[in-house]
């Protein structure tokens, strides 16, 4: 599956998708609920229907460590798995996939800022210049949820996120008026 | 031989990499350990990363000065792996190996050499990782009850990766653009031209001379 040189793609759209809804679709790790209903930043696993497996992209435990380690004390991170039932996909493409994630709304510039220090630090890391990413993040908020999906280039991040920003603010002030 | 010496020795652009000389890297970095000098045995692995990249790459110069290109492509892929796991360790501050020991060259280098081959398709698995462990400490990795070491940091003058030890291999696909630039596809009955990297190579005297490819349409 080669995901690389793909062109920058860029959406933004209505979902229905909440922390409530995923949480009572999904199996809810035992003894991990109290926790992961706090929380206003969670990880989500991905369905790879290709080969019928929900499982976390490769570099899921280095990203979750990073936004936990942040030192926002507004971010409460949590991922919906526990030790027996998390597993990681790797498909050896040189893009990067991270986790998909649902944010509550007023932490969403937080995180759009924690993925993309977590891209530049990689960046770093790989003594590279540029490399495609594929972002999915979902905003919820009481006046209606977005849902940005990114595919590109990490150099076109910020646009994205500031589109995605500007999108979620504007929705929030016309369900105001 | 003193630390001082490892660095001269590595800070010459050489044809021929001495293996007597790493050897007394590890042994060095082996007696930092014994004397607990987190420190001086972090630093001693990325002399010892840094003749591996060097010996990496010189050695892929021959190959393909040899016409052996299936082995000198995997020894420039080697060699790039290794620049990469030196810059992403953050216990030694590498920022002053790029230029003293020539890795901003070869790092530069290694795609114009990778431009010039034939090789366009590779094989790519998809697999699902089960279970892995530490390579510092060999505890189970878990995402919520784990070691303390990270991946791609220094302990004690050893690098933390990851051992998998159970995934089940679900695709393999073929790609241009792979993490594992080894996996090269090749077509039953059918040879790759390796023309252009002969041409290449009647007119490069050293690996240490550099040069530059465009490619026109």
């Amino acid at each position: 599956m080669d995901e690389n040189k793909q062109q920058n793609q860029v959406i933004i759209e209505d979902t229905d998708i909440t922390f409530e809804k995923i949480i009572n679709d999904l199996n809810m790790p035992e003894g991990l609920a109290e926790s992961i209903e706090s929380a206003n930043i969670l990880l989500l696993p991905n369905k790879y229907d290709l080969f019928d497996e929900i499982a976390f992209p490769e570099g899921t435990i280095e990203f979750f460590d990073f936004i936990r380690e942040s030192p926002d004390k507004d971010t409460q991170v949590e991922i919906l798995a526990d030790d027996e039932t998390f597993q990681l996909l790797q498909l050896h493409s040189s893009a990067v996939e991270l986790a998909q994630i649902i944010v509550l709304s007023g932490v969403l510039p937080i995180a759009l800022g924690l993925i993309t220090n977590y891209m530049y630090d990689l960046l770093k890391k790989r003594n590279q210049n540029d490399v495609d990413v594929k972002v999915d993040i979902i905003c919820e908020d009481k006046k209606g949820n977005k849902r940005l999906k990114y595919r590109g280039p990490v150099s076109g991040l910020k646009a994205a996120f500031d589109e995605f920003n500007r999108v979620v603010e504007s929705n929030i002030l016309d369900d105001n008026k | 031989m003193t630390i001082n010496e490892m660095e001269h020795y590595l800070s010459e652009c050489r044809i021929k990499l001495d293996r007597s000389v790493n050897d007394e890297i590890i042994r060095a970095l082996k007696d930092a350990v014994t004397r607990s000098n987190e420190e001086e045995a972090n630093y001693l692995w990325c002399l010892s990363t840094i003749f591996h990249i060097q010996e990496a790459y010189v050695e892929a110069f021959q190959n393909l000065q040899s016409k052996n290109y299936e082995e000198a492509w995997n020894l420039l892929d080697k060699t790039d792996c290794m620049l990469r796991t030196l810059y992403s360790q953050s216990e030694v501050n590498t920022s002053i190996f790029a230029n003293k020991y020539h890795l901003e060259f070869i790092a530069t280098m290694i795609p114009r050499y990778q431009k010039v081959f034939p090789y366009k398709y590779f094989l790519s698995r998809g697999a699902v990782i089960k279970e892995m462990h530490c390579s510092i400490c060999g505890q189970s990795i878990k995402i919520r009850n784990r070691c303390k070491h990270k991946i791609g940091h220094l302990y004690m003058g050893r690098l933390c990766q990851r051992i998998i030890t159970k995934m089940d291999i679900k695709e393999v696909s073929l790609v241009t653009n792979p993490t594992d630039k080894y996996a090269i596809a090749h077509i039953k009955g059918q040879e790759y031209n390796y023309s252009a990297l002969e041409l290449l190579m009647s007119k490069v005297a050293s690996p240490y001379t550099e040069w530059d490819v465009v490619i026109s349409t």
